[in-house]
This record gives structure tokens, sequence and C-alpha cells, in this order.
């Protein structure tokens, strides 16, 4: 903002500049008052033409500035047409050279990219020897570490497995590694509902609480951090907070697969099942539904209706986890 | 902590504390309390290390008159102001410490120097490596250098510098302190690491005997907590990083505090363990397994036998967890296990009696917990309370800790006839089946359950709240437990046992 400023600023001095050498003054004086005024506003005018310059012009800052006013100052008029003209240029046709060269340099001392690391074992690995009971414990102990690059859902459960060895540390371990993963999940729920209780909440804001809370409860189960009766009471919040937010926001597809998934959680097949064809008739690619009713359908013994489901849609074909479901489900036919 | 400490020009016992008596409260620290007024005859001294001062605030027990001499330093509060002139080192110095290095390394093949037990070689830069020529000289410079290339799997130079700078920097403090406490005729450590560093340093310089009693494990509860710590670097890229191999420095830091401990097994004449299992563990991380031997903790029962009877019959359906809201007590375990009692008895109610201020962010993640779980008004955080108040209203006492050693309070418990649900860690199984034939025939005292098991934890409660008669078979074989061997009685006699033969030694 300050730069148009600077810009009109510069402008009108110029007018000004211009009107002086018409004033009836003596010559000398006339000059001497028009040069200092002219000088004033090419200065302001470069400032501004800087400010618009690329960023690959704009330095060194000081310098390129007084080029800017030296011009403008002594070609009057036609300097600064020149200096606006060539400023156009490089903002809209000037392209940088990103050509970089390229030179061999030593390594410098104490770095060790260089060093290659031979691993002991790799997740599988990992998994295979935290399950054993009879693993050395340093190699539990490694591998469990293994496990903290393993994503949620898989390695909850070796983890728990880990937690029943007969080592005290392999079972400190492995339970501080699960109590850190359910603690980001119960810190952002903490958060989340005391939010909901501000009063000042918007209703679309309100929506967005209720969904996120149902995400984050229904991660607590879907990655087994929540147990037994606290699966039951998870579940129960994760639901009770994606109907909340389907009282504002009905048209939300995405909620209403959650809704599903938690519904076929519970055993609440016929819900479920609803659920999942409203998400579709809300827009959600028939992809994303129809796993879950092939599903539910397994579950209640349908297996006629998996088939025709699965066989429904060939894109199940390119995805790799579904692929060999539905290949299987279409040589049954 | 602006108060006067007692000071004194000698004592007969001097007891090196970390992170625990006077300031912290909690099962060593009453244990350290109970020791020094079991011995009102003997002198004793305190030495506490701390890490920073902020972290500790007013002494949380009252001083016995026969704790002639308290001082108090805090490792990582203190500023160096060691010149950085140019020096080049002492070359014999720094030959012992990379024999150190190789003797921790290799402890079994040859026997640890006498001239790097002295202390001496840590104050005087000529007959050792003082402090500044750790920080400044060219010959630490060189050795650190050596040490990176040839070990470190960190690519980065300049943390690794600094980690070993950090890391050893308290060795020297150490010294200092050895170097000015006053005269005691025995050093008694409750720990390892920095505390049992000192007291081997003490033991070596004057020759005078050194005990060690450890009521957890020092280096496996460090290394857990290395394990889990966020604040150690790994610079490994992607190519580099093995998920297998933990980073360089959190192995540094585990190494270190095993080493130290490795220094003060080594010097220590006792070496006491609360179970038989600890005692094992020590012997596995160094310690002779001559010089080692188990005293369990035992309790005055006097004071606790009168509030037997003021329980209520049928037990109230009030489970009490007794201990710091710290996250070693898995409070939030206790929690979940709620949500499952209060569904079938909604009557119940759980209470956790103990300070809070410990680690406040974990006070509020149980907290928040409990009002996720819908429990805000059933579990309840009392705080600091006497347990002559608390045990005669609590109808189970609950420990879902993940490590403990032989913890007290499950003996105050029994004292009082309070059968007790615990996780299996230290020698909670012990205290509730019994250990030997004899103890075993009085019958269990409760229930054992896994680390980590909110659902087990439940059960167990609910089936002892809930069978009168289970309940009150426990409640004897709790009093007949603790009145026969965990009394404190049992326990003093044999430390007074090991201080007559420390001191009868160094007369000799």
């Amino acid at each position: 903002m300050i730069y148009k400023f600077y810009a009109l600023a510069g402008l009108s001095l110029e007018i000004i500049a211009v009107r002086i050498l018409y004033l009836s003054l003596g010559t000398a004086p006339k000059l001497a008052v028009f040069f200092i005024v002219h000088a004033l506003a090419s200065y302001l005018a470069s400032v501004a033409l800087w400010r618009e310059l690329p960023g690959n012009f704009q330095s060194p800052r000081k310098q390129t500035i007084m080029f800017f006013t030296t011009f403008s100052c002594f070609i009057p008029v036609l300097g600064i047409i020149g200096i606006a003209l060539s400023s156009l240029f490089c903002v809209h046709f000037y392209k940088e050279n990103k050509e970089f060269d390229i030179h061999s340099i030593t390594t410098p001392p104490y770095m060790s990219e260089a060093r290659v690391y031979l691993s002991q074992f790799g997740e599988g690995g990992a998994r295979a020897r935290l399950v054993n009971a009879g693993s050395p414990k340093r190699q539990k102990m490694t591998a469990l570490l293994a496990m903290e690059a393993v994503s949620g859902r898989s390695s909850n459960e070796v983890l728990r497995i880990a937690m029943q060895d007969n080592d005290d540390e392999v079972r400190l371990l492995a339970f501080g590694m699960l109590d850190s993963r359910e603690n980001v999940l119960n810190s952002r729920i903490h958060e989340l509902m005391r939010s909901l209780d501000d009063p000042k909440k918007e209703v679309a804001e309100i929506a967005e609480i209720h969904r996120n809370l149902a995400m984050l409860f229904w991660e607590l189960v879907y990655q087994e951090l929540a147990r037994d009766s606290l699966v039951e009471y998870a579940t129960e919040k994760a639901l009770h907070h994606a109907l909340k937010t389907a009282e504002i926001l009905p048209d939300d597809s995405g909620n209403q697969v959650l809704i599903g998934r938690i519904l076929m959680h519970r055993k609440e097949y016929n819900a479920a099942r609803h659920a999942f064809w409203r998400a579709k008739d809300l827009g959600i690619p028939v992809s994303r539904v129809i796993p879950y009713l092939a599903e539910i359908a397994y579950l209640e013994c349908d297996y006629g209706t998996v088939r025709d489901l699965l066989a429904s849609d060939t894109s199940f074909f390119s995805i790799p986890v579904l692929a060999q479901v539905a290949a299987f489900w279409g040589d049954a036919s | 902590m602006k108060r006067a400490f007692p000071q004194a020009t000698k004592a007969d016992v001097a007891l090196l504390l970390e992170g625990t008596y006077p300031f912290v409260s909690g099962g060593v620290s009453s244990w350290v309390h109970h020791i020094i007024r079991s011995f009102p005859e003997t002198h004793f001294a305190a030495v506490f290390i701390g890490s920073r001062r902020e972290d500790y605030h007013e002494i949380k027990y009252e001083l016995p008159e026969n704790l002639v001499h308290l001082e108090t330093h805090f490792i990582f509060d203190k500023k160096h102001h060691h010149s950085k002139k140019k020096m080049a080192g002492n070359p014999k110095g720094f030959e012992k410490i990379k024999e150190l290095h190789e003797w921790f390394r290799a402890p079994g093949e040859s026997a640890l120097s006498q001239e790097i037990k002295s202390l001496p070689f840590y104050l005087d830069p000529v007959k050792g490596v003082h402090h500044g020529q750790f920080l400044h000289s060219l010959l630490s410079w060189e050795f650190i250098s050596a040490r990176f290339e040839q070990y470190c799997t960190d690519p980065s130079f300049v943390d690794y510098f600094w980690t070993v700078r950090n890391m050893h920097t308290p060795i020297w403090q150490l010294a200092e302190i050895a170097q000015h406490l006053i005269p005691a005729k025995v050093y008694h450590t409750i720990s390892t690491g920095y505390a049992g560093f000192l007291g081997a340093l003490l033991r070596h310089n004057t020759g005078r005997p050194l005990i060690l009693s450890e009521h957890g494990i020092y280096t496996k509860e460090r290394r857990i907590d290395l394990l889990q710590s966020h604040w150690i670097k790994d610079n490994r890229n992607a190519f580099q990083r093995d998920p297998t191999v933990i980073s360089y420095y959190r192995e540094l830091w585990i190494r270190f505090f095993e080493a130290i401990g490795r220094f003060c097994y080594d010097a220590a004449g006792t070496i006491c363990s609360l179970f038989e299992e600890a005692r094992q563990r020590q012997i596995t991380d160094g310690a002779s397994p001559e010089k080692t031997r188990v005293i369990p903790n035992g309790i005055a029962l006097s004071r606790l036998k009168p509030l037997r009877g003021k329980r209520s019959v049928p037990p109230p359906p009030i489970l009490c967890l007794l201990g710091r809201v710290v996250p070693i007590k898995d409070i939030k375990c206790f929690i979940r296990a709620m949500r499952t009692i209060v569904n079938i008895l909604p009557e119940a109610e759980g209470w956790v009696v103990g300070p809070t201020d410990e680690q406040p962010e974990y006070y509020q993640d149980c907290r928040n917990l409990a009002e996720n779980l819908g429990l805000a008004d059933k579990v309840k955080f009392l705080g600091f309370q006497k347990i002559t108040d608390i045990l005669p209203n609590a109808g189970v006492l609950v420990l879902s800790s993940i490590s403990e050693g032989l913890p007290l309070v499950i003996l105050e418990g029994y004292a009082t006839g309070l059968p007790v649900v615990s996780t299996d860690v230290g020698s909670c199984k012990q205290l509730v089946f019994g250990l030997g034939e004899e103890d075993e025939g009085i019958g269990s005292a409760g229930e054992i359950v896994g680390i980590g098991n909110p659902q087990a934890l439940a059960n167990a409660c609910i089936n002892l709240l809930g069978n009168a008669d289970a309940w009150q078979t426990a409640s004897n074989a709790a009093v007949t437990r603790v009145e026969r061997y965990y009394t404190e009685e049992i326990m003093i006699n044999q430390y007074r046992e090991i201080y007559e033969g420390a001191l009868a030694q160094w007369r000799e």
C-alpha cells in the first residue's frame, strides 16, 4: 500500500516540477527548485518501481534504487518511462535461469553419509521375534523399537503381545509405546470436547467438532487402543458425535460412511447398510461403499450378494488390497 | 528451599540420595525417613542430588534429630567458568580414560585401574584429567573425534560432541562434591546412577565401606525412560535409518548409565535389593553375587493395627490407589478400569491418594481421561492424605503400576486388613500369593493381573468386592502375611547387622 503512495507522490511531484518551469521566476532559482522537486519525484517513483520487480532483480536494494533514481533524474520523463517499460518486461516476460552449475566437492570432515549400515532384520522379522517367546531380550527390544515405525493398527496387536512378555523391560517399553499412541488421541478428544462447550461457536464449527470427535473416538476403536468395555464406550461416543454431525450436515457423504462403519462394528447391519447406500446417494463413489456392503453380506452369510456386489464394479481389480478378494469371489462363481 | 539445613563436621552414615528424600514423598523417601528414625543413636548425613533447583520445592518430611547434616546439589544448574585457554591435556590421563572405556565395554577381561578410581584423577590436572582439560584440551578433542570416527553411527559430529560433553560433565561435578563432603564412617547410596557414582568415588577415596540399597533397578528404569525420550536426537537419513537399530545417542546414554552403575557395583561392599528377581537383575548388570542380599521392606504395625475394626461390613465399594500421580503408577489404567467397575457397580468410587504436583501434565491427562470416560464424579484425586484416614474407608487397595519394587503401600494396606489387586510387577506377586511353601500356605491376599489391562484389573476388583467371603479370606491372609514376614523389626535388624559390620570394618 505504501508503495502505491510512493508512486502517486512521485507522479504528483513530477507534475509540480514541470509546472514550476512555467512560473514567472528567474531562470536560476526556477531550475534549482525544479531539479530538487524532480529528484525527489524520481526517487519516490524508483522505490515504487523497485517494489514491483521480480525477487531476483530486487537485490542489491540500495544500488538498484539509486540506479533507477539516477536514470529517471537525468533523463526527465523518458527515463521514468523507460524504467517502467523495462520493469513490465521483467515482471511479465523474463524467465529466471534455473540451470545450476554442478560442481564436485570433497566430503567435508565428519560427514558419514556414505556409510552403509546393515539392517538386522526388517519389519516382518521384528514382528516374528516379538511374538516368539524364546527370542533373546536384546532382539526383542530392538524389534519393539522397529514397531514404532509401523502404523498404528498393524503394530498395536504386536505391542499387546509384547506387554505380556516375561521380561520387565520388554513389557515396559511396549506399554510406553502404546500409551503414547493413546495419549495423542485422548488429548485431542479432550481439547475438542472443551471447545464444544464454547457458546460462541457457529453451527458450522460445531458440526466440524462433532465430526472430528466421531473420527477420534472411532480411531480409538479402529486402532484397537480401546478394549473390552471401553470399546463399547468409545463406539457409543463415536456414533453419538457422528449422528450429531448428520443432524447439522445431513448431506455429508463421508460422515454417512463413518456412521455405516460404526453401526457395522455394533452389528447393526440393516442400519449400517442404510447409511452406506445413503452415502452413495449423496455422491460418494460406489467403489468406496461396496466393500463394506459386501462385508455386511458376508457377515450375514449372504454369499450370493457378496459375489454380486464385488462383480458389480471392475475397479476393485486395480486396488491391491481388494483385487485378490474380488478375484476370489469372481472365481467362486 | 531457603530454609537452613542442618550442618555438621562429621557423621556416622552418609546417605547418598538421588531425586528422593527429603524433597519427594513416596515409597523410597518414606523408607529413608524410616531408616534414619530407626537408628536414633547413629548420626546421619544426607547428600541430595537433583536435576534442577526448580524441580524440587519444599521438604516433605520433618527432619529427624539424628539427621545432622543435609546438603543439596543440582547437577544441571551449575555454570562452569573454566578458562578457555589452549591446553594440551595430560596424555597419561587420557590413556587411563581409554582404559576405562575398554573396561566398560568388556568388564570381565581386566581390572579397573586404581588411578581412575581415585578422586585426584578428576580434580588434579597433573594426576589425571580435570574438568577444564575435558572441556578445552587438544587431547580431549582428539579423543572425542577418534571415538566418533571409530564407533558413532550417527552422521552428526556436532551432536556427538555436545552429547559427550553434556553427558560426562556431572562426573566432574560429583568428584567436587566428593571432595568437599564431610567425613563419614560409612556411605550408603539408595540407587546406582549419579548417587551410586558419588558413593563409588567416596569409597575409593576414603577406603570406607559403601552400601548400596536398590528399591527399583536404576539402570533398567533409566533405559526405559531413554528408549522413549523424545529429546534425544537421531540424525540418520532415510537411507541410513534402520528402524530396528536404536539411535546412537540413545544407546550412548543407556551405556553411560550402565557404566556408572557398574562402577558403583564394583565399589559397593554390600548390595541390597528388595526381592530375589531384583537381586538377579543386579547380578546381570554387573554385581558380584557374593555381595548381594535380599532385604524386604517392613512396616511398623502398631500404628495401623487398630484401624482393622473401623472398616464397615460389607466392605465399602471404594477402590483406593495410593501413590504419586506419575506415569510409572499407570493411573490411567486404574481410571479405565473404573469405567468397567462403575458399569457393574454404579455406587463404586475410585480414590487416587497421593501427591499430584510431581508431573502436573500427567495429572491433567488423568483428569482429562476421567472426563472423557464420563467419570469426573467417580474418580477422585484426593492429593496427599494421612493413610490412617483413608485405609479404613477403602474396600480394595489397587496398584496399577508398570514398575515397582516391594511397595510399602501394600504392606500398610495389609496391616489394616485391606486386600490388594495389583499388576504383576516387582515383588507384588510374592506379596499377594506368598513365597515358599509356608508363605504360600497363608493363601492369597488379593489378586494379580497383567500390566496395562484395565479389564482384568476391573474384573479382579469386582470379584473381591462382590464376594464377601472371598474378601474376608483375602483380608485374613493379608494380616497374617504382613505380621509374619514384613515387619519393621525384621528389616531394621538386618540393616543394623549391615551397619554394625561396616562400622566395625572401619574401626579395624
